[in-house]
Parts: structure tokens; sequence; C-alpha cells
């Protein structure tokens, strides 16, 4: 069949766009959502948003989450003084999740701005002292937001990211988002049945499952340290590789203030507070419990940090630095960074007073 | 810059624009040579200086032969400078090292830098003064179109070796492309990317991990060798046909350099699918010259040993790839001897198997990076303990249908029906084509060509 040299040219065009309305269909759909692992960064950031966005909506008293792996809080244990606090808690944090992963499954949630009546956000430190892990340049980011992205979100989330490196794979990913998939399938074509079958289960099953998760028992108590010679004593028995991962996390020095993390709180905090703007919705800043032992000097209280300057905004609280200072105990966590089923327990209740002391009672 | 990363496309797509938004030819000529050395300087401007000097020399030796009455002196110079160039970058270090022992010297290694893409146009540019030497082709009088032939930006580096006439023939009396043109350039430009990323690169990946550090086992080291020939012959034949579907797009037409090698039922059938652009260059300006097949069997057997010898010195300076084109040599003469370099179609599936298993067994040399690793490697695979496989299921998939498309093109011929076809096949098929790039494409890490390293 002849072909003109302008038909041609609207073939390859259509070609090229065709490349994209396939992913599109399969990506863009929830058709090949419905099949993702749940135990990877986008399976658990969208079986979260399916579970939160499905139930039944209670206006009045909802209250959100978020945090990484270290908001060790159950919803299931908030909800049992929902008859004294008045409020209902969902969780829509993921572990490894940041404040920019945050801000697009929130919007996502709310898309109107009325469905909380406050966002509590837990992080390890309120004073902008800096990480050791880039938040800006982090590639997993891309993973818990494929499924959230849409177009008008490309450059958006692109040019949040310094690295011209990642802003490329940001691009790359947000137009075609197979390739930000591609381990996905690819585990998904080595194993089929198991896929399918877990997938299954889960579509059922995941929203009950985390909301009645309880976290380990295991603590570790026997674990104490000697701020003078920062001689870390162990639990009996424990692991020398363990043992080296102690002494990393509890005694690592402090990272350069680089100002990186408050640029970045300012900037996607700021987002999610001004998504509410119009609304009545509060938020909720609160410093997590830190470690087993507390560090060995607690950082000055930044005037000026992010979260305090956002704090003056009306509807923008900050829970007292020291409020969990009495949880930083050895058998409260069950590892450096994480509360274990008994910490996780006594935050939880104390977690609820604190949002309840600070915005009150529901409107 | 490589052609499977963004910069290059980049590149690539403001030079078309600006091609055809350029009403007038000349102009279009000197965009794509200024294109043509704006690319090879984004690898390492020093070798421009190299390219030009070649460039100058090779089209004042063409004319001084057209015009001489001793064209033979402009001959030697040309074929002086080029392989005297091509020597220096690519054999001293090896030279040195196989000399300075014999003459009771230490080994000394030089510190050399192997200008890109030399082997391929300095064979261009021998080819074309040994054509105007034989009087089958004109000297060219433009030394503007003469640079362009030798730098044209798709094929500079990794070939096809393209001969004078066919390029001269796009450019002298260019033709806009026709639509059939248009559309199987665009094909092949994204039959190559997914060949190069979601093939070569995914193979890549097993048969590094592999040769760097080879494990027993001789299922291991089968499926490490398998990897490897995957890669080259996905990782090369996918450069090529991006650099055939760039031309295309621009108007010019390469030869073809791949016709689905692996299923060539014997080594003289592989040789007529694999690198054509090279085993004919090799067999027109080196085995024919040497005489060929015309001087009885023994002489032939020994042609066809020297051409393959130096077509594996061509590839680089190590005794492996020596080792490998004096194992492809002795095949071929093999071949001849047996009676079997004629195709049979009654054994062809069991012959093709064995021929596959031959070649795959040959680029044990060419991966390996001495001589002593590839008897590793051999010994594993004839000798070794039973050991396990390095392809996962998907990776046989992905084999598979490769397999299967190679048999279906070789039947059908798809892509050229592709490209006349009507247009509701061509855009599913390129949006099918689209899809696997990037669920398998490797896209983290820019994996270069294998054959930018001759």
């Amino acid at each position: 069949m002849p072909s003109t040299r302008r038909a041609a040219v609207v073939t390859i065009l259509a070609s090229l766009a065709s490349v994209f309305l396939l992913d599109a269909a399969l990506f863009r759909t929830g058709i090949y959502m419905r099949w993702v692992e749940a135990d990877s960064s986008t399976g658990l950031t969208e079986y979260r948003f399916r579970a939160e966005r499905d139930r039944q909506r209670q206006p009045g008293n909802l209250v959100l989450t978020f945090g990484d792996s270290r908001m060790a809080y159950l919803p299931r244990v908030a909800n049992q003084y929902t008859s004294n606090s008045g409020y209902v808690f969902r969780h829509a944090g993921t572990a490894g999740s940041s404040a920019r992963d945050w801000y697009y499954l929130m919007r996502d949630l709310d898309p109107q701005a009325n469905r909380y009546q406050a966002i509590v956000i837990g992080l390890d430190d309120l004073e902008d002292e800096d990480s050791f892990v880039s938040r800006q340049d982090d590639q997993r980011s891309l993973h818990y937001n494929v499924g959230r992205l849409a177009l008008t979100d490309l450059w958006d989330f692109a040019i949040s990211h310094p690295s011209p490196k990642y802003q490329w794979a940001a691009i790359r990913g947000g137009i075609l988002k197979g390739i930000v998939m591609q381990e996905d399938f690819h585990n998904l074509l080595l194993h089929p049945k198991a896929r399918i079958r877990s997938a299954n289960l889960n579509w059922t099953g995941w929203a009950g499952w985390a909301y009645d998760y309880d976290d380990e028992e295991r603590s570790l108590a026997g674990l104490s340290i000697d701020w003078n010679t920062r001689q870390l004593t162990f639990p009996p028995g424990m692991d020398p590789g363990y043992r080296k991962m102690f002494q990393e996390t509890l005694l690592r020095k402090p990272s350069l203030a680089t100002g990186l993390r408050g640029d970045y709180q300012r900037h996607w905090f700021g987002r999610m507070v001004n998504h509410y703007r119009n609304s009545a919705t509060r938020f909720v800043f609160v410093r997590l419990p830190r470690g087993p032992l507390g560090p060995q000097t607690d950082v000055p209280l930044n005037p000026n940090s992010s979260i305090r300057q956002l704090a003056k905004q009306p509807r923008v609280f900050v829970g007292v630095p020291l409020r969990y200072v009495e949880l930083e105990r050895p058998d409260y966590f069950k590892d450096p960074l994480h509360l274990n089923r008994a910490g996780a327990h006594a935050f939880s209740k104390m977690l609820v007073d604190e949002v309840r002391e600070l915005i009150g009672p529901p409107n | 810059m490589l052609f499977n990363t963004a910069p290059f496309f980049a590149f690539f797509a403001v030079v078309l624009l600006l091609f055809y938004a350029i009403p007038w030819w000349p102009a279009r000529k000197w965009l794509l040579l200024v294109a043509s050395y704006y690319f090879y300087a984004s690898w390492n401007p020093k070798f421009l200086l190299l390219l030009g000097a070649l460039t100058l020399i090779d089209y004042f030796c063409a004319l001084w032969i057209e015009r001489s009455r001793r064209p033979k002196l402009a001959l030697i110079l040309s074929l002086a400078a080029n392989l005297g160039f091509l020597g220096f970058f690519k054999y001293t270090n090896f030279l040195v090292a196989v000399f300075a022992p014999l003459a009771g010297q230490p080994v000394r290694v030089f510190d050399i830098v192997l200008p890109l893409g030399i082997s391929f146009h300095t064979f261009q540019s021998i080819s074309y003064v040994v054509d105007v030497y034989r009087g089958q082709q004109t000297a060219i009088r433009s030394l503007p179109d003469y640079a362009l032939f030798i730098s044209f930006f798709p094929q500079l580096v990794a070939g096809p070796i393209v001969r004078a006439r066919d390029f001269f023939r796009d450019l002298l009396a260019w033709q806009p492309p026709t639509g059939e043109d248009l559309r199987l350039g665009a094909w092949l430009m994204l039959l190559g990317l997914t060949k190069k990323m979601a093939f070569a690169d995914r193979f890549a990946i097993v048969s590094d991990s592999y040769f760097n550090q080879p494990v027993p086992g001789q299922l291991t080291a089968i499926t490490g060798t398998l990897a490897f020939g995957l890669q080259i012959f996905f990782d090369f034949s996918g450069y090529t046909d991006m650099a055939i579907g760039m031309a295309k797009l621009l108007g010019f037409h390469f030869p073809e350099n791949f016709r689905r090698p692996y299923l060539a039922s014997s080594i003289t059938e592989f040789w007529r699918r694999w690198h054509i652009s090279l085993s004919s260059w090799l067999r027109d300006y080196l085995y024919i010259p040497l005489g060929g097949s015309r001087h009885g069997a023994w002489r032939t057997y020994f042609n066809l040993l020297i051409t393959m010898l130096l077509g594996g010195l061509w590839h680089g300076a190590s005794w492996n790839f020596v080792l490998w084109g004096g194992y492809h040599g002795l095949l071929l003469g093999l071949e001849r001897a047996a009676g079997l370099s004629q195709p049979s179609r009654w054994l062809r599936i069991p012959r093709t198997i064995i021929t596959v298993a031959l070649v795959m067994l040959g680029w044990v040399f060419f991966r390996a990076s001495t001589f002593e690793a590839s008897r590793l490697v051999l010994t594993q695979i004839f000798t070794g303990e039973p050991g396990a496989s390095l392809l996962n299921r998907w990776q046989w998939g992905l084999a598979g249908l490769a397999l299967l498309v190679a048999l279906i093109e070789d039947r059908w011929q798809v892509t050229e029906r592709l490209a006349r076809g009507p247009a509701w096949i061509y855009i599913p098929a390129f949006a099918l084509m689209g899809l696997v790039l990037e669920l398998f494409g490797v896209f983290d890490q820019a994996i270069p060509f294998i054959y930018f390293q001759f």
C-alpha cells in the first residue's frame, strides 16, 4: 500500500502516541494496579490509597496520619479511645516514604479538601536537623507515587529532584509508567500464579489486615549506654552484626547542616497545608520517639524551622518536642529506630491525647 | 553521545527538524556535516583532527589516482596513512607486547586512547580509494561531500561500512524519503532501540557477571556464553537497525548488515548473514585480492584462514580475537573441504543447531579477557559439574520470543510488509514494540554498544 510522506508522518506520530496510550491503558486505568505486588513501594501506596479511599466516609471526626516506618502508631489502638477523643484515626503513611509522597497521596485521597478533621504528621525531628538520607533525590519517591502521578504533575514532580539524573528518570517514568513498573512486571512473569493468588487475597483482605496489624513483641531490654565513654552494653546474646548496626545508628555523628531538609519540608508540607487553605482541616506535626536510648543531647529548638514557620499559620499545630521522651526506652523498642508492640500501644494512646489537646473536639 | 540515550535523541530530533526545515539542498548537506562532526566531537574533540586529516589525505589521494600516471603511489600513500593510524592507535601496545620480549626488552604499555570508530571509517576510506584505483568509482570532487561520506553520524562509529557508490548514489541525487522509507525508518529505530535496551542490555547483565568472574558449572558456562551470544547479536544488530533507520529518515539507504545470523545452517552462511558489510569488505578487499578460491583447494583454505585471522584482529588487538578469527577461518575451511558450505534442505534444522553451537563456542574467545579465561570457560562447558542456569524464566522467554520473530521475519519479511502495510497494523505493532521496550529495557544505566570499542 503506497503511502504519501504526509500520511507516513501522521502514522509515525500516531504510533508514538499509541505507545503512550497503550501504557496509559495498562498503568493509568488501574488494570495493572489490580495485580501489583502488595509488598512493594508502589503496592503499599496503592493498597493504602485504595483502602482509605474505599472506606465509608465518616464526616466530622476523621483524622488522617502520615509518617514513615517510625510512625509506629496503630489506628486500631487509637480508635479504642474514640469515645473520649471524638476522633477516628486512619493511617496513610508507608515505610520509607516522606513529605513528597504524602502530598500526592493526601491530594488524591481528599481532592475536595473536606474529608478530614485533621492531618497528623509524625517526624523524627522538628528542628530541620539534616538527615543522612537525601529526601530530594530519592528514587524511591517515583515508585511510591507512580500510581498517583498525572501528566499535569510531571514537571512539578520532576524538578523537585535536584539532580538531572533523577529529573529525567521522573519525566520518563511519569510519561511511560511501565518503565517504573518493570521489576514488578518481571516478578509477575516469574511467579504469575502466586501473584494472582496474593492479589486476589489482598484485594479483599489487605485493608483489614493492615488495620488489625500488631507490632512485634521483642524488645531491647538490657540495652544501655554510658554517654561519657559512648560505650553500649547490649542485651545478652545479641548478634555482632546487629550490634554494629546499633553502634552506627545510635552513635552516629550529626549530619552536616545543609538546610536541605528544611527546604524540602517547607516546600512539601507547605503544599499540603495550602491544599487545605480554604477548609477547616487542621495540621498537627509531632515529634516521634527517636530511639531506645534517646540522644545524648537534645537538638536545640529552632524557632525558624520549616515546621515552626508553618505553625505560624492558622490551623497548623506543633506538638511538644519532649512529649514522647518517656517512650525512648529499650523495652519499648524492637530495633534502634522502631517501637515494638508495647511502645506502639503506648504511643498510640499518647498520640490521641496530644492531638485532642492541640485541636480540641471535632468541629 | 550513545544512540540509546536521551541526549542523542534530542540531537537527532533537532537535526531531523532542521534538515527538513532548510529548503536548500547544499545547506542541508552542510548541516549533516556539521552535525556529524559535532556528534564525533561530543566524544572527544581532539580526534576531529585525526578524522579531518584522514579525510583530506584520502580525498586528495583519490583525485591524484584519477589524474596521475602513477596512481599506485597515491594508493600506497592512502593505505599507509589509514593503516598507519589504525595500527598506531589500535595495535601499538599489542605489537610491543609481542615483539619486546623477542628483542629482550621489557614490555611497556603506552597510554593510547583508541579513537572512536577508527576501524570503521578507515575501512570505509580504504574501500573508496581502492575502488577509485580499480576504476570502479570516480573520485569525488567536492571535499564537503567526501567528508560527509566518512563522517556521516548514523554510521560513523560502528558502521555499517558503506561503499562509496551506495552513499554517493543517494547524496548526489538525493530524493526525499518515500512514505514507506519514513515508516520503515521509524520502525527500525524503535526495533533497534528495543534490541539494544530490552534484549542486549538484559543479556549483558548476565554475561558480564559471568565473564567478569566465571563460576564453575557446565550449565552456568553454557548459559553465560549463550547470554553473550545473544547480547552481541542484539547489541550490534540493534545499533545497525538504528543507523539504517536514521539514514532512511534522512533519505539515505544503507545496506543490510544482519540477516538473522543465528538461523544460518553453516558457518559460511553465518558470515553471509553476520556483519555483512564487514564480511563483504573482507571478501572484496582481502580474500579476492589474495586469490580467493581461484588457485586450488589448499590456497583457498589458506586465504580463508588469513582473511578471518585479520578479520579477527580487526576487532581488537589481542590474541583472543586472533584465535576467534582463526577458529572461524578453520571452520570455513573444514566446511568447504567437507562440502558442507551449501545449505541442505533436509538437514537444515540440525545443521542450524550445530552452527549456532559452534558460533557460541567461538564467542568465548571473543568475550573472555584472556586466553586463560577462555580455556577455563571452555573447560566448564565440556567437562564442568552440572551447575545452574544463569537465565531466568522470562529471559528464556525473551530469547524464545526473539527466535520466533526471527523465524517469522525469515519466512515472511514482516518488517518490509509492515512498512508498506496499512496504518491499522503498523500503529498497534509499533505500540506493542514500545511496550516491550519500556517493560524490558534497561533504563538506569547506559550500557555502551560493544562495537563502539572497535
